[in-house]
């Protein structure tokens, strides 16, 4: 990784303390609800079993219309003992079916314990089938959650990525994010006379854009810390080591320090101040709460950095991993706080019950088992589909945590806690 | 190897989370990866449950196994310390099943002072429904074996009520209901809210009831086997259904009170002792069927699928209570399809046992139906026939556990059985006065239809309203247009529009009359009726559509 030395300041940075046991989250599959909707022209291929598919349709609360564009090749009881598993027509038939530009296989579990030989099956199918490139993704739980293969996928698509010539030095934002946030940062960047290349992934395969040694890679959020190191090494890209841009305050880091890169200083104070003005009545929502992130998809960290500046206590910051290296800016400005990597799920219910804080951001599950304890929460999962990047995102990102809190305070006043029966935890 | 889009039941370890989350004072710990502690979702978000879901996941990743290290004595541990449970079950998944761990040994040693039970089945060949099903008799087996002096008064056992079971709470107070009617006492609910200490009174029962099929059943044969506690297994769903089961079940006592020495004095009520006002009839289905708008009823057709026990009784019900055809009967549960078959012969010759759900969307399209009791995938299915739809069965949606009281077994849920079918089937008693008293009003109706898909807006509201109702209409704007690209793009728009005017097929050519008498068809069966005329112009050898055509087949389609 290329990293230009005036950015990293000697700075001290937050802890980061480490539990692995207890740590629950989303497997790597899951990625799939939401790239196979950004990747317009791609197929998602599980090789997987009934477990996988039934995550697939309960957690994500995603059904199957009439032409879904992913799918389970489910290894079934027969196929343990098999000699080798073989899904040259189901690959078939979805390329007949739904003709997709390309196809990520995506591992789980069950072949990952059987030893599959993941990468020369896809490499077999790609013989076979060589118009339609097969992409095997690491997707297994037993190793990658939700963010972290998502950060896969989009390692898999740089050999898509034309390359550019030695001099065309433009920006190549890395990470999806959805439209309404992609045209906003380009325009942002355009204004500041950044160029851009474009955005990785694109909408669909034939819209990525070239990278080449004069590149600027510049990550939108923290999960794709593998991508962005395997494109530098590979193409030997520079990389912005800033903060995310998510908040205002992080936003204004973002891209001054991305003008360094073109040798220009540039000063966003008044921007970032007039953006935090806009969002005074949500941020007096925020300041001076209490508030728990219990941890499971590794925006964790730039959403704390943003509650701070919004004037919140953070009580704990739990997260499913740190790169140290990769997310040092965010941990300076997170100094002082407790950060948890892999947060042992069990000790923080134990904890949150004795703290009390005012607002828990969790996972799908926790959530209404919290309220039904008078805990106040937002869905950690919902922060990754709101459009919450840049300086117009951030109203959006605010509003995450003001409406969770407000709706609070304005149910309080309701007199209506005696419908609640009392805690049934035993 | 097959290919999977989508599943009618989840996996062995869903049942058993199913199992220990419907019941107090137990805990399950599955022996997993990371990512399967999914399920978890599915108690508080689509049961809106309030307990954090006593389900713990001992997490296999593959450097704790490289190391040859198994989590599940400190998982034990955890649990023993965090909820002190009377008893933990132990199951894994399909992946953890292909390491093959003892977990006895692994479960000795914890070394805690709880109860355990090592509960594994194959998650390769044992589904959700049979998994719970099992672990509920295992667990009779192993808590009930000791034989305990029966009640004084007459009570009965209710087996099969569980945690994400389609209706089953709703069901569970109609069974009470009548019970209390009948002068029966429970005895033991099992296992909704039911502790091991309560599986231990079962055997003190004078019989057991254990409407579901495919849920608690066998537990209920195997306390009868142990304790010659009589089982009554069948399903109170439908008036006739209902009123056998209130005499099956008095018979029941009745045998059990002879065999043990008790008296017993109990007659069937008087069918009003059950209504709600103690006067009138519990159920308006009978006078409903009899009255002269129902009588379309009679040539309706409907398609059933779903799990065992729905599918068969909503199958007789619609049949022989509610006078309608049955063009289809299915189930999923493909372990119990002999008997399913069995069952469902006397009102259909189309029987389908299948876990694929395009296999059934096949015999959807094949058959139109006028009404379809399905699932949740048999409404995706329908919407894109647009053929009416109503959920009979799991798996369904969070919007099947509503809030006010919804039972589908007893007289209770006759009434609320046949109000969904008759609530969705509105739109075809509709086109029945269509017919007979012309379209007048429909353009009417279609451009209502149209406005509606605007915004909701008509009143203006208080100034400080406004502003957050304005807020609320973009939010639902913007999802609004991510659910149309969403359907779009996965190709689900033909549900969403209202089907345009003959998309007049290549090879055959409509006349111009032909084309008119199509367009006087109420839009929402338009789609259907030139699918008929041309499947039957096809099979005629009829290239030309003619006016003529159309009435022939109508005339065909009367006969
Ligand atoms: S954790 Fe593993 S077995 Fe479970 S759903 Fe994810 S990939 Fe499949």
């Amino acid at each position: 990784m290329t990293i230009a030395p005036d950015t990293l300041p000697e700075i001290p940075e937050a802890e980061v303390l480490r539990e692995d046991n207890g740590y629950h989250a989303f497997c790597g599959l899951t990625c799939t609800g939401w790239l196979y909707q950004k990747m317009k022209d791609s197929f998602f291929l599980i090789l997987g079993t009934h477990t996988c598919a039934h995550l697939m349709q309960n957690a994500l609360g995603v059904m199957i219309f009439a032409k879904p564009r992913f799918g389970v090749a489910m290894v079934e009881e027969g196929d343990l003992s098999a000699p080798q598993i073989d899904i040259t027509d189901i690959v078939k038939n979805i390329v007949e079916e739904h003709n997709p530009s390309i196809i990520f296989l995506l591992n789980s579990c069950t072949p990952e314990i059987m030893k599959v030989d993941f990468e020369s099956m896809a490499r077999r199918l790609n013989q076979q089938f060589n118009n339609v490139p097969v992409l095997p993704v690491r997707a297994d739980g037993l190793e990658y959650t939700m963010t972290q293969s998502e950060d896969c996928v989009i390692e898999s698509l740089l050999q898509f990525c034309p390359v550019a010539p030695a001099g065309d030095k433009r920006i190549v934002f890395m990470g999806a994010v959805n439209d309404v946030n992609t045209t906003d940062l380009k325009r942002e960047a355009e204004k500041l006379g950044l160029p851009v290349a474009g955005f990785v992934p694109a909408n669909t395969i034939g819209e990525l854009p070239a990278i080449g040694p004069d590149t600027i890679l510049a990550p939108l959020h923290p999960y794709v810390a593998k991508s962005i190191t395997q494109f530098s090494r590979l193409r030997g890209a520079k990389v912005l080591q800033s903060q995310f841009p998510i908040g205002p305050d992080g936003t204004r880091v973002f891209f001054e320090d991305l003008a360094r890169h073109f040798g220009k200083e540039i000063n966003l104070a008044e921007r970032e101040a007039e953006i935090w003005r806009n969002l005074e009545s949500k941020v007096s929502a925020i300041r001076g709460k209490r508030i728990f992130i219990t941890g499971d998809n590794m925006l964790e960290l730039p959403i704390a950095r943003f509650l701070r500046k919004c004037g919140a206590e953070l009580i704990e910051v739990g997260t499913p991993y740190v790169n140290r290296k990769f997310h040092k800016r965010e941990l300076q400005a997170l100094n002082g706080l407790r950060v948890v990597e892999m947060p042992n799920m069990h000790r923080q219910i134990r904890d949150i019950r004795e703290l009390k804080p005012d607002l828990v951001v969790t996972n799908f599950w926790e959530a209404n088992p919290f309220e039904a304890e008078g805990i106040a929460t937002k869905w950690s999962t919902e922060i990754i589909f709101t459009p919450i990047y840049g300086f117009t995102g951030a109203s959006d990102l605010a509003n995450l945590f003001a409406r969770a809190l407000n709706r609070h305070r304005k149910l309080d006043v309701l007199d209506w806690k005696e419908f609640l029966p009392n805690n049934q935890e035993n | 190897m097959r290919m999977s889009f989508w599943e009618y039941q989840g996996t062995a370890h869903t049942g058993v989370a199913r199992v220990a989350s419907s019941m107090n004072g137990v805990h399950a710990v599955a022996y997993s990866p990371v990512g399967d502690c999914y399920i978890n979702s599915m108690f508080t978000m689509m049961e809106r449950e309030k307990r954090f879901p006593p389900v713990h996941t001992s997490v296999l990743d593959l450097k704790t196994m490289g190391m040859g290290i198994n989590r599940l004595p400190e998982s034990l541990r955890e649990v023993s310390h965090d909820h002190n449970p009377d008893l933990i079950v132990v199951t894994q998944t399909c992946s953890s099943s292909l390491l093959q761990e003892d977990y006895g040994s692994l479960a000795r040693q914890a070394n805690i002072p709880n109860e355990v039970l090592i509960y594994a089945p194959n998650p390769f060949r044992v589904e959700e429904d049979e998994s719970a099903n099992g672990l509920l008799t295992v667990m009779v087996e192993q808590f009930a074996a000791m034989k305990l002096p029966p009640t004084s008064k007459p009570s009965v056992n209710i087996i099969g009520p569980i945690s994400l079971g389609f209706h089953h709470k709703h069901d569970l107070l109609s069974l009470q209901r009548m019970l209390e009617t009948m002068g029966i006492a429970v005895n033991v609910v099992f296992p909704l809210g039911a502790t091991v200490a309560d599986i231990k009174k079962l055997p003190q029962a004078w019989a057991t009831i254990a409407p579901y099929r495919e849920m608690g059943a066998d537990a209920a044969i195997v306390l009868e086997k142990m304790h010659n506690i009589p089982a009554v297994t069948s399903a109170p769903i439908g008036v006739v259904a209902t009123r056998k089961w209130v005499r099956e079940v008095l018979e029941s006592l009745n045998k059990f009170a002879s065999g043990n020495g008790l008296t017993f004095d109990l007659k069937e009520p008087a069918i009003a002792a059950f209504s709600m006002d103690q006067k009138s009839a519990p159920s308006g289905l009978p006078w409903f069927t009899i009255t002269a708008d129902v009588q379309g009823y009679s040539s309706k057709k409907a398609f059933v699928f779903g799990d065992f026990t729905h599918a068969v009784a909503i199958t007789r019900m619609l049949a022989t209570e509610l006078d309608m055809q049955i063009v289809g009967a299915g189930t999923y549960n493909r372990k119990l399809a002999n008997e399913f078959r069995e069952l469902v012969k006397p009102y259909t010759d189309n029987i389908i046992c299948s876990s694929e759900f395009a296999e059934v969307r096949k015999a959807i399209g094949e058959t139109l139906p006028d009404i379809v009791m399905g699932t949740q995938m048999e409404r995706h299915t329908s919407a894109e026939f647009d053929i009416p739809c109503a959920t009979i069965s799991n798996p369904t949606h969070i919007e099947d556990f509503s809030l006010s009281y919804q039972p589908f077994l007893g007289y209770d849920g006759s009434n609320f059985i046949t109000d969904r079918v008759y609530h969705t089937c509105t739109l075809g008693l509709e086109k029945h006065m269509i017919e007979m008293f012309g379209d007048a009003g429909l353009g009417v109706e279609e451009a209502r239809l149209k406005a509606n898909e605007r915004g909701k807006i008509q009143v203006a509201p208080e100034p400080e309203a406004r502003e957050q109702e304005l807020e609320a209409y973009k939010i639902a704007e913007e999802l609004r247009a991510k659910a149309t690209q969403l359907a779009v793009e996965s190709g689900a728009a033909v549900a969403v529009k209202a089907p345009p005017v003959a998309a007049i097929t290549a090879e055959l050519v409509w006349t111009d009359e032909a084309q008119k008498a199509l367009k006087q068809i109420p839009f929402f069966v338009r789609p259907k009726v030139q699918k008929r005329v041309e499947e039957y112009a096809r099979s005629h050898g009829y290239s030309l559509i003619t006016l003529d055509l159309v009435y022939e087949v109508r005339e065909k389609a009367q006969q």
